[in-house]
Order: C-alpha cells, then sequence, then structure tokens
C-alpha cells in the first residue's frame, strides 16, 4: 500500500456483504495504525455508512451491473460506481440534475452522462447528505466542462474496467488512491 | 395497483416477482440510479411530481402502493 498516513483504499471486485467491508477495513487500519475497532458498520439517518467505533476510519459504498466499490480513508470520502446502460438520461437529468448539468449532457456523448450522475453521487455520499431536493441544486459541471473541485471537495475520475464510470470525492488527500481488485490496477493512482 | 408497479419496475430494471414485500434495496438490488429512473416513470405514467425527500421513504413494493393511496395517484 502506499505510505502516504492519508492514502484512500479503493477496491473495485464482484459484490459481497458486510464481512468484506469489514475484513479490508481491519487491514487497511493495521496498515495505518488506525485506532478502534471497525467490526460494526452502521449507517447514518440519511445513509452514510460508518464504523461507529472507529471514527478515525471512513468508509464509501457504491455497487452497479455486478461490480462493487469500497473506498476506505481516514478523510471524508464518496464513492460512486456506475455502469453505462440505457436509463432515461434526459428525464433523470431534466428532472434530477442542475440545468447546466442538464445542458451539458444534452450537447454531447451519452458517456456526459454517467460522469455527471457519478461525479454528483460521489459528492453527496462525501458530504454525507445523499440525494435529496437540494440535490439539483448544485453543478459539477462549470462552463462546460466537468469540474475538478466542487465546494473545496476533490472529484476524481478512477478507470475501471471498460463500460463503467468510477468517481471520487473527497479531500486532497482523495488524489492518493491504491487500488485492488481490478485485473491489472495493482498499482498507484 | 400492484400490477402497475410490477409493470413500471420491470419497465425500468428488467426485474420480475415482486411482492408487497418485495425491498427495493435488499431483495432487487437496485441503486440510486435505478431509483432515480423509476421516479422519472412513475411520474411520467400518472402526470405526477413526487418530492426527492419522499422518494427514499419508500423502501418496499408496500410503501409505494401506500404513497400512491395517501396522495391520490391511481
Amino acid at each position: 500500500m502506499a505510505s502516504s498516513e492519508s492514502a484512500t483504499l479503493l477496491i473495485v471486485r464482484p459484490p459481497c456483504g458486510q464481512e468484506e467491508i469489514v475484513r479490508r477495513a481491519r487491514l487497511y487500519a493495521v496498515e495505518y495504525g488506525v485506532p478502534g475497532d471497525c467490526s460494526r458498520v452502521k449507517k447514518t439517518a440519511l445513509g452514510k455508512p460508518y464504523f461507529p467505533d472507529m471514527p478515525a476510519l471512513r468508509l464509501s459504498v457504491s455497487h452497479s451491473d455486478g461490480l462493487w466499490a469500497l473506498a476506505l480513508s481516514q478523510s471524508e470520502i464518496g464513492v460512486d460506481l456506475q455502469a453505462v446502460r440505457p436509463c432515461q438520461r434526459e428525464a433523470v437529468a431534466r428532472r434530477f440534475f442542475h440545468p447546466e448539468e442538464a445542458r451539458y449532457i444534452a450537447s454531447g456523448p451519452e458517456d456526459r452522462f454517467f460522469a455527471v450522475w457519478t461525479a454528483k453521487e460521489s459528492y453527496v455520499k462525501y458530504t454525507g447528505e445523499g440525494i435529496t431536493d437540494g440535490f439539483r441544486e448544485f453543478s459539477v459541471v462549470q462552463d462546460g466542462r466537468m469540474r475538478d473541485f466542487l465546494h473545496g471537495a476533490r472529484l476524481r475520475f478512477v478507470p475501471t474496467l471498460p463500460g463503467y464510470f468510477l468517481c471520487l470525492c473527497g479531500g486532497e488527500e482523495a488524489l492518493s488512491i491504491e487500488i485492488s481488485g481490478l485485473p491489472s490496477s495493482e498499482n498507484k493512482a | 395497483m400492484l400490477r402497475v408497479v410490477q409493470e413500471i419496475i420491470y419497465e425500468v430494471t428488467g426485474k420480475q416477482g415482486l411482492t408487497l414485500d418485495t425491498d427495493f434495496v435488499k431483495d432487487l438490488e437496485l441503486n440510486s440510479l435505478d431509483v432515480m429512473n423509476i421516479v422519472c416513470a412513475f411520474e411520467e405514467r400518472f402526470d405526477v411530481t413526487i418530492p426527492t425527500r419522499d422518494v427514499w421513504k419508500l423502501k418496499q413494493v408496500r410503501d409505494v402502493l401506500a404513497y400512491m393511496s395517501a396522495h391520490g395517484i391511481v
């Protein structure tokens, strides 16, 4: 793993249960000397998962079409993974996205929808607020291009497998990422 | 009404065999984008707007039917 004290560990693999989250968290905690007990995972009222007995370790989880992503970090983190597949892109964008995002999506290829979606989802997972009425009040698009930062949080797309988008949202520490689980991704990002 | 809900969810997700107790996340493994697509389909079918804050309260099929009944959505 990375030597950075604040490295984010990103695991992408076939779906599994909470036992795997705990197992991975234990390995991370040992590697980075994070105090506490990560055997319990709970969720806030807004659905954000956390380790009640290991508050220094944060996590975010996402799943889509046969893949599962887990991000572990010692700073606040949000991850969203989404397979590119048929969906009501225009209806969803019109209904749930900021107008600038909807215009950006309408003026380009379909991949733009999934880039915007995963960026927005990762951000609201990072903040812990989840998808609320405020989801359309912020824009991950500015001046016709995807933002790299939103309200001080970094938005970073991480290559995974063809046909999937994955966005990670966090502080500057989120730039130091170890990726595990993909066929050719045992490397730093 | 159950049949209508089943039809919409099948159209959007391809998932079948729903019952009143079916949980959208735990049983159907739907993610947030799936839910958003279903909401859009419902809104288009019934010409209504479902506040985003209400969406996450609808965890099972029975919750959807109760919501529709309570809000006069037929």
